[in-house]
Protein backbone atom coordinates (compact mmCIF):
# COMPACT_ATOMS: atom_id res chain seq x y z
CA UNK A 1 0.00 0.00 0.00
CA UNK A 2 2.86 2.29 0.81
CA UNK A 3 4.24 1.80 -2.69
CA UNK A 4 0.74 2.22 -4.06
CA UNK A 5 0.49 5.68 -2.62
CA UNK A 6 3.71 6.43 -4.46
CA UNK A 7 2.06 5.19 -7.62
CA UNK A 8 3.50 1.67 -7.93
CA UNK A 9 0.68 -0.04 -9.83
CA UNK A 10 2.21 -3.51 -9.84
CA UNK A 11 2.70 -3.64 -6.08
CA UNK A 12 -0.80 -2.35 -5.58
CA UNK A 13 -2.20 -5.01 -7.87
CA UNK A 14 -0.47 -7.70 -5.82
CA UNK A 15 -1.91 -6.27 -2.65
CA UNK A 16 -5.46 -6.20 -4.00
CA UNK A 17 -5.08 -9.76 -5.25
CA UNK A 18 -3.96 -10.94 -1.84
CA UNK A 19 -6.82 -9.15 -0.16
CA UNK A 20 -9.32 -10.54 -2.68
CA UNK A 21 -8.12 -14.10 -2.09
CA UNK A 22 -8.59 -13.85 1.66
CA UNK A 23 -11.87 -12.01 1.34
CA UNK A 24 -13.36 -14.56 -1.00
CA UNK A 25 -13.07 -17.21 1.69
CA UNK A 26 -14.25 -15.15 4.63
CA UNK A 27 -17.14 -13.51 2.80
CA UNK A 28 -18.38 -16.81 1.46
CA UNK A 29 -18.31 -18.26 4.93
CA UNK A 30 -20.19 -15.29 6.32
CA UNK A 31 -22.86 -15.38 3.66
CA UNK A 32 -23.59 -19.03 4.21
CA UNK A 33 -23.60 -18.48 7.96
CA UNK A 34 -26.43 -16.04 7.38
CA UNK A 35 -28.23 -18.43 5.08
CA UNK A 36 -27.50 -16.35 2.01
CA UNK A 37 -26.29 -17.54 -1.32
CA UNK A 38 -22.48 -17.84 -1.16
CA UNK A 39 -22.39 -17.20 -4.89
CA UNK A 40 -22.99 -13.55 -4.13
CA UNK A 41 -19.59 -13.47 -2.44
CA UNK A 42 -17.76 -12.31 -5.55
CA UNK A 43 -19.92 -9.20 -5.72
CA UNK A 44 -19.17 -8.39 -2.12
CA UNK A 45 -15.45 -8.93 -2.67
CA UNK A 46 -15.59 -6.42 -5.52
CA UNK A 47 -17.45 -3.93 -3.34
CA UNK A 48 -14.75 -4.19 -0.69
CA UNK A 49 -11.96 -3.76 -3.23
CA UNK A 50 -13.67 -0.68 -4.62
CA UNK A 51 -14.11 0.69 -1.11
CA UNK A 52 -10.44 0.15 -0.33
CA UNK A 53 -9.49 1.88 -3.53
CA UNK A 54 -11.81 4.86 -3.09
CA UNK A 55 -10.84 5.42 0.52
CA UNK A 56 -7.15 4.59 0.29
CA UNK A 57 -6.27 8.11 1.41
CA UNK A 58 -7.77 7.40 4.82
CA UNK A 59 -5.07 4.88 5.66
CA UNK A 60 -2.49 6.45 7.92
CA UNK A 61 0.89 5.18 6.72
CA UNK A 62 2.29 5.09 10.21
CA UNK A 63 -0.29 2.51 11.24
CA UNK A 64 -0.57 -1.18 10.41
CA UNK A 65 -2.74 -1.83 7.37
CA UNK A 66 -4.54 -4.96 8.52
CA UNK A 67 -7.02 -3.32 10.90
CA UNK A 68 -7.79 -0.75 8.25
CA UNK A 69 -8.53 -3.33 5.57
CA UNK A 70 -10.42 -5.40 8.08
CA UNK A 71 -12.66 -2.49 9.08
CA UNK A 72 -13.53 -1.68 5.47
CA UNK A 73 -14.19 -5.32 4.64
CA UNK A 74 -16.40 -5.66 7.67
CA UNK A 75 -18.34 -2.51 6.87
CA UNK A 76 -18.96 -3.49 3.27
CA UNK A 77 -19.81 -7.07 4.12
CA UNK A 78 -22.30 -6.10 6.79
CA UNK A 79 -23.82 -3.69 4.33
CA UNK A 80 -24.13 -6.35 1.64
CA UNK A 81 -25.46 -8.95 4.07
CA UNK A 82 -28.19 -6.57 5.09
CA UNK A 83 -29.05 -5.75 1.50
CA UNK A 84 -29.07 -9.36 0.38
CA UNK A 85 -31.16 -10.32 3.37
CA UNK A 86 -33.68 -7.71 2.39
CA UNK A 87 -33.97 -8.80 -1.24
CA UNK A 88 -34.08 -12.41 -0.24
CA UNK A 89 -37.30 -11.84 1.63
CA UNK A 90 -38.91 -10.94 -1.69
CA UNK A 91 -37.58 -14.06 -3.30
CA UNK A 92 -38.20 -17.72 -2.88
CA UNK A 93 -36.56 -19.30 0.11
CA UNK A 94 -36.40 -22.83 -1.25
CA UNK A 95 -34.30 -23.72 -4.25
CA UNK A 96 -36.23 -22.36 -7.12
CA UNK A 97 -36.95 -25.59 -9.02
CA UNK A 98 -38.31 -27.36 -5.93
CA UNK A 99 -40.71 -24.58 -5.40
CA UNK A 100 -42.15 -24.70 -8.88
CA UNK A 101 -42.43 -28.47 -8.86
CA UNK A 102 -44.08 -28.69 -5.51
CA UNK A 103 -46.50 -25.95 -6.18
CA UNK A 104 -48.10 -25.57 -9.53
CA UNK A 105 -48.22 -29.02 -11.00
CA UNK A 106 -51.70 -29.21 -12.48
CA UNK A 107 -51.68 -33.02 -12.26
CA UNK A 108 -50.77 -33.04 -8.62
CA UNK A 109 -52.16 -36.17 -6.97
CA UNK A 110 -52.93 -34.13 -3.89
CA UNK A 111 -56.64 -34.90 -3.56
CA UNK A 112 -57.59 -32.11 -1.21
CA UNK A 113 -56.64 -29.52 -3.78
CA UNK A 114 -58.43 -30.50 -6.92
CA UNK A 115 -58.29 -27.04 -8.36
CA UNK A 116 -58.13 -26.20 -11.94
CA UNK A 117 -54.76 -24.54 -12.43
CA UNK A 118 -55.79 -23.13 -15.74
CA UNK A 119 -58.82 -21.34 -14.32
CA UNK A 120 -56.78 -19.92 -11.50
CA UNK A 121 -54.05 -18.80 -13.84
CA UNK A 122 -56.58 -16.99 -15.96
CA UNK A 123 -57.39 -14.71 -13.05
CA UNK A 124 -53.84 -13.30 -12.98
CA UNK A 125 -52.98 -10.12 -14.88
CA UNK A 126 -51.90 -10.82 -18.44
CA UNK A 127 -48.17 -10.33 -18.11
CA UNK A 128 -47.90 -12.13 -14.81
CA UNK A 129 -49.97 -15.00 -16.14
CA UNK A 130 -47.76 -15.46 -19.18
CA UNK A 131 -44.66 -15.37 -17.03
CA UNK A 132 -45.92 -17.92 -14.51
CA UNK A 133 -47.25 -20.12 -17.25
CA UNK A 134 -43.97 -20.09 -19.13
CA UNK A 135 -42.02 -21.08 -16.04
CA UNK A 136 -44.36 -23.65 -14.52
CA UNK A 137 -46.44 -25.20 -17.25
CA UNK A 138 -44.05 -24.89 -20.16
CA UNK A 139 -41.02 -25.44 -17.96
CA UNK A 140 -38.88 -22.68 -19.45
CA UNK A 141 -35.70 -21.62 -17.66
CA UNK A 142 -35.49 -18.35 -15.76
CA UNK A 143 -32.87 -17.03 -18.14
CA UNK A 144 -35.00 -17.88 -21.11
CA UNK A 145 -38.02 -16.11 -19.69
CA UNK A 146 -35.91 -13.13 -18.63
CA UNK A 147 -34.83 -12.70 -22.22
CA UNK A 148 -38.28 -13.15 -23.61
CA UNK A 149 -39.80 -10.56 -21.26
CA UNK A 150 -36.66 -8.39 -21.35
CA UNK A 151 -36.39 -8.44 -17.55
CA UNK A 152 -33.47 -9.28 -15.30
CA UNK A 153 -33.37 -12.79 -13.87
CA UNK A 154 -33.89 -11.42 -10.40
CA UNK A 155 -36.99 -9.57 -11.51
CA UNK A 156 -38.35 -12.75 -13.08
CA UNK A 157 -37.89 -14.65 -9.84
CA UNK A 158 -39.62 -11.90 -7.90
CA UNK A 159 -42.48 -11.75 -10.39
CA UNK A 160 -42.89 -15.52 -10.25
CA UNK A 161 -42.89 -15.46 -6.49
CA UNK A 162 -45.59 -12.80 -6.46
CA UNK A 163 -47.64 -14.66 -9.02
CA UNK A 164 -47.46 -17.90 -7.10
CA UNK A 165 -48.34 -16.20 -3.87
CA UNK A 166 -51.35 -14.69 -5.50
CA UNK A 167 -52.36 -18.04 -6.89
CA UNK A 168 -52.06 -19.71 -3.52
CA UNK A 169 -54.23 -17.02 -2.01
CA UNK A 170 -56.84 -17.58 -4.66
CA UNK A 171 -56.59 -21.33 -4.21
CA UNK A 172 -57.10 -21.06 -0.47
CA UNK A 173 -60.07 -18.79 -0.95
CA UNK A 174 -61.59 -21.25 -3.41
CA UNK A 175 -61.02 -24.07 -0.96
CA UNK A 176 -62.71 -22.19 1.84
CA UNK A 177 -65.74 -21.76 -0.33
CA UNK A 178 -65.97 -25.47 -1.15
CA UNK A 179 -65.50 -26.23 2.52
CA UNK A 180 -68.52 -24.13 3.34
CA UNK A 181 -70.60 -25.82 0.70
CA UNK A 182 -69.90 -29.35 1.93
CA UNK A 183 -70.53 -28.26 5.48
CA UNK A 184 -74.01 -27.16 4.63
CA UNK B 1 -9.58 -16.19 -9.41
CA UNK B 2 -12.75 -14.75 -10.78
CA UNK B 3 -12.35 -13.02 -14.16
CA UNK B 4 -14.49 -10.01 -13.36
CA UNK B 5 -12.67 -9.41 -10.09
CA UNK B 6 -9.40 -9.77 -11.90
CA UNK B 7 -10.41 -7.09 -14.37
CA UNK B 8 -11.51 -4.83 -11.58
CA UNK B 9 -8.19 -5.19 -9.77
CA UNK B 10 -6.27 -4.41 -12.93
CA UNK B 11 -8.36 -1.32 -13.56
CA UNK B 12 -7.91 -0.10 -10.01
CA UNK B 13 -4.17 -0.67 -10.20
CA UNK B 14 -3.94 1.34 -13.41
CA UNK B 15 -5.87 4.09 -11.69
CA UNK B 16 -3.38 4.30 -8.84
CA UNK B 17 -0.57 4.56 -11.35
CA UNK B 18 -1.87 7.99 -12.19
CA UNK B 19 -0.64 8.99 -8.72
CA UNK B 20 -3.36 11.16 -7.26
CA UNK B 21 -2.02 13.97 -5.13
CA UNK B 22 -2.77 13.27 -1.49
CA UNK B 23 -5.17 15.66 0.10
CA UNK B 24 -4.83 16.56 3.75
CA UNK B 25 -6.11 13.73 5.90
CA UNK B 26 -9.69 13.81 7.09
CA UNK B 27 -8.50 14.28 10.67
CA UNK B 28 -6.70 17.49 9.79
CA UNK B 29 -9.68 18.71 7.81
CA UNK B 30 -12.11 18.06 10.65
CA UNK B 31 -9.93 19.66 13.28
CA UNK B 32 -9.22 22.62 11.03
CA UNK B 33 -12.88 23.05 10.14
CA UNK B 34 -13.88 22.99 13.77
CA UNK B 35 -11.15 25.43 14.68
CA UNK B 36 -12.35 27.83 12.03
CA UNK B 37 -15.96 27.51 13.15
CA UNK B 38 -15.44 28.72 16.71
CA UNK B 39 -14.40 32.33 15.96
CA UNK B 40 -16.97 32.46 13.18
CA UNK B 41 -19.74 31.44 15.57
CA UNK B 42 -18.63 33.90 18.23
CA UNK B 43 -18.62 36.63 15.59
CA UNK B 44 -22.04 35.58 14.40
CA UNK B 45 -23.41 35.69 17.95
CA UNK B 46 -21.99 39.21 18.28
CA UNK B 47 -23.71 40.31 15.08
CA UNK B 48 -27.05 38.71 15.91
CA UNK B 49 -27.38 39.29 19.64
CA UNK B 50 -24.41 41.35 20.78
CA UNK B 51 -22.27 40.11 23.64
CA UNK B 52 -23.52 40.65 27.13
CA UNK B 53 -22.42 44.02 28.45
CA UNK B 54 -20.85 42.62 31.58
CA UNK B 55 -18.87 39.95 29.75
CA UNK B 56 -15.64 40.27 31.71
CA UNK B 57 -17.08 40.41 35.22
CA UNK B 58 -19.58 37.71 34.25
CA UNK B 59 -16.70 35.30 33.74
CA UNK B 60 -16.39 35.02 37.48
CA UNK B 61 -19.94 33.69 37.76
CA UNK B 62 -19.90 29.93 38.13
CA UNK B 63 -22.78 29.24 35.78
CA UNK B 64 -21.27 31.34 33.00
CA UNK B 65 -17.94 29.60 33.37
CA UNK B 66 -19.78 26.32 33.35
CA UNK B 67 -21.28 27.11 29.94
CA UNK B 68 -17.87 27.80 28.51
CA UNK B 69 -16.34 24.72 30.08
CA UNK B 70 -19.12 22.46 28.89
CA UNK B 71 -19.02 23.98 25.43
CA UNK B 72 -15.28 23.72 25.02
CA UNK B 73 -15.04 20.29 26.64
CA UNK B 74 -17.81 18.64 24.68
CA UNK B 75 -16.67 20.27 21.45
CA UNK B 76 -13.17 18.89 21.93
CA UNK B 77 -14.52 15.47 22.87
CA UNK B 78 -16.84 15.39 19.86
CA UNK B 79 -14.13 16.36 17.42
CA UNK B 80 -11.68 13.84 18.84
CA UNK B 81 -14.24 11.09 18.55
CA UNK B 82 -15.24 12.16 15.04
CA UNK B 83 -11.59 12.15 13.94
CA UNK B 84 -11.22 8.62 15.21
CA UNK B 85 -14.40 7.38 13.62
CA UNK B 86 -13.66 9.00 10.27
CA UNK B 87 -10.91 6.50 9.51
CA UNK B 88 -11.49 2.77 9.32
CA UNK B 89 -9.90 0.51 11.88
CA UNK B 90 -9.71 3.00 14.73
CA UNK B 91 -13.11 2.25 16.16
CA UNK B 92 -12.41 2.64 19.82
CA UNK B 93 -13.50 5.92 21.26
CA UNK B 94 -10.39 7.83 22.25
CA UNK B 95 -9.75 7.74 25.95
CA UNK B 96 -9.20 11.48 26.02
CA UNK B 97 -12.64 12.12 24.56
CA UNK B 98 -14.33 9.80 27.00
CA UNK B 99 -12.46 11.35 29.94
CA UNK B 100 -13.43 14.84 28.81
CA UNK B 101 -17.05 13.73 28.70
CA UNK B 102 -16.86 12.17 32.14
CA UNK B 103 -15.10 15.24 33.55
CA UNK B 104 -18.15 17.29 32.57
CA UNK B 105 -20.06 15.64 35.36
CA UNK B 106 -17.85 17.06 38.11
CA UNK B 107 -18.66 20.79 37.79
CA UNK B 108 -22.32 19.90 37.31
CA UNK B 109 -22.48 18.01 40.55
CA UNK B 110 -20.64 20.74 42.37
CA UNK B 111 -22.82 23.56 41.07
CA UNK B 112 -26.09 21.74 41.46
CA UNK B 113 -25.30 20.97 45.07
CA UNK B 114 -25.18 24.70 45.84
CA UNK B 115 -28.31 26.79 46.20
CA UNK B 116 -29.15 28.89 43.17
CA UNK B 117 -28.29 32.50 43.92
CA UNK B 118 -30.86 34.02 41.61
CA UNK B 119 -34.07 33.02 39.89
CA UNK B 120 -35.78 29.68 39.67
CA UNK B 121 -36.29 27.29 36.83
CA UNK B 122 -39.96 28.06 36.43
CA UNK B 123 -39.50 31.77 35.74
CA UNK B 124 -36.93 30.99 33.11
CA UNK B 125 -38.56 28.12 31.32
CA UNK B 126 -39.74 30.21 28.37
CA UNK B 127 -36.39 31.90 27.93
CA UNK B 128 -34.73 28.53 28.18
CA UNK B 129 -36.63 27.14 25.24
CA UNK B 130 -35.58 30.13 23.16
CA UNK B 131 -31.99 29.71 24.27
CA UNK B 132 -32.10 26.08 23.25
CA UNK B 133 -33.58 26.93 19.86
CA UNK B 134 -30.89 29.54 19.22
CA UNK B 135 -28.06 27.20 20.14
CA UNK B 136 -29.57 24.46 18.01
CA UNK B 137 -29.91 26.86 15.06
CA UNK B 138 -26.32 28.05 15.44
CA UNK B 139 -25.16 24.44 15.57
CA UNK B 140 -26.52 23.76 12.10
CA UNK B 141 -23.76 25.78 10.47
CA UNK B 142 -20.71 23.93 11.83
CA UNK B 143 -22.62 20.67 11.51
CA UNK B 144 -23.17 21.14 7.79
CA UNK B 145 -19.53 22.06 7.27
CA UNK B 146 -18.09 19.24 9.37
CA UNK B 147 -20.35 16.62 7.81
CA UNK B 148 -19.16 17.72 4.40
CA UNK B 149 -15.56 17.49 5.48
CA UNK B 150 -16.14 14.08 7.03
CA UNK B 151 -17.33 12.71 3.70
CA UNK B 152 -13.73 12.58 2.57
CA UNK B 153 -13.16 10.11 5.36
CA UNK B 154 -14.50 6.59 5.56
CA UNK B 155 -16.52 6.20 8.74
CA UNK B 156 -17.46 2.58 9.21
CA UNK B 157 -20.07 3.69 11.72
CA UNK B 158 -21.66 6.64 9.95
CA UNK B 159 -24.39 7.22 12.52
CA UNK B 160 -21.97 7.38 15.41
CA UNK B 161 -19.57 9.62 13.50
CA UNK B 162 -22.47 11.92 12.66
CA UNK B 163 -23.46 11.99 16.29
CA UNK B 164 -19.96 13.00 17.35
CA UNK B 165 -20.02 15.80 14.80
CA UNK B 166 -23.45 16.92 16.01
CA UNK B 167 -22.20 16.85 19.58
CA UNK B 168 -19.19 18.98 18.69
CA UNK B 169 -21.33 21.39 16.68
CA UNK B 170 -23.88 21.81 19.44
CA UNK B 171 -21.14 22.32 21.99
CA UNK B 172 -19.39 24.93 19.83
CA UNK B 173 -22.66 26.79 19.38
CA UNK B 174 -23.28 26.68 23.13
CA UNK B 175 -19.78 28.01 23.76
CA UNK B 176 -20.34 30.89 21.35
CA UNK B 177 -23.81 31.71 22.63
CA UNK B 178 -22.53 31.87 26.20
CA UNK B 179 -21.00 35.22 25.20
CA UNK B 180 -24.51 36.63 24.75
CA UNK B 181 -26.75 34.57 27.00
CA UNK B 182 -27.68 36.42 30.21
CA UNK B 183 -28.84 33.37 32.17
CA UNK B 184 -26.67 32.47 35.09
CA UNK B 185 -28.08 29.66 37.15
CA UNK B 186 -26.57 26.21 37.04
CA UNK B 187 -29.90 24.49 36.73
CA UNK B 188 -30.66 26.53 33.67
CA UNK B 189 -27.41 25.66 32.00
CA UNK B 190 -27.75 21.99 32.78
CA UNK B 191 -31.25 21.81 31.39
CA UNK B 192 -31.27 23.93 28.29
CA UNK B 193 -27.68 23.88 27.15
CA UNK B 194 -27.42 20.17 27.50
CA UNK B 195 -30.78 19.72 25.79
CA UNK B 196 -29.64 21.86 22.85
CA UNK B 197 -26.38 19.96 22.53
CA UNK B 198 -28.25 16.68 22.79
CA UNK B 199 -30.64 17.70 20.04
CA UNK B 200 -27.74 18.67 17.81
CA UNK B 201 -26.10 15.31 18.47
CA UNK B 202 -29.33 13.49 17.60
CA UNK B 203 -29.69 15.39 14.36
CA UNK B 204 -26.04 14.71 13.59
CA UNK B 205 -26.61 11.00 14.07
CA UNK B 206 -29.55 11.02 11.66
CA UNK B 207 -27.69 13.10 9.10
CA UNK B 208 -24.59 10.98 9.47
CA UNK B 209 -26.41 7.78 8.63
CA UNK B 210 -27.47 9.31 5.34
CA UNK B 211 -24.58 11.56 4.43
CA UNK B 212 -21.62 9.59 5.70
CA UNK B 213 -22.50 6.15 4.40
CA UNK B 214 -20.30 5.11 1.47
Amino acid sequence: MRSASKGDAAEYEWLLRDIAAVLRITVRRRLSAYGLNPQEAEDVVQEVLLGIHQKRATWDESRPITPWVHAIARYKTVDATRRLGRTRRLQVDLPFEDWVEGFADPNSPDSTRRLDAETLLATLPERQRRLVQALTVEGATVRNVAERFSMTEGAVRVALHRGLKRLSRLANAAEDETGLETGR
Amino acid sequence: MNRQTDDLIRRLARDVGAGAARRPSVRIRLAGGAGACVPLLIGLVYLLFGWRADLVPALSIDAVLLKLVIGAGLAAAGILIACRLAEPGRHRMPTVGMLAGAAMAAPFAWLLSRPDPAGTMSTQAGDGAICMAIIFGLALLPMALLLRLARSGAPTRPGLAGMAIGLASGAMAAFAYAFACPMETAGFVVTWYVAAIGLAAALGALAGRRMLAW
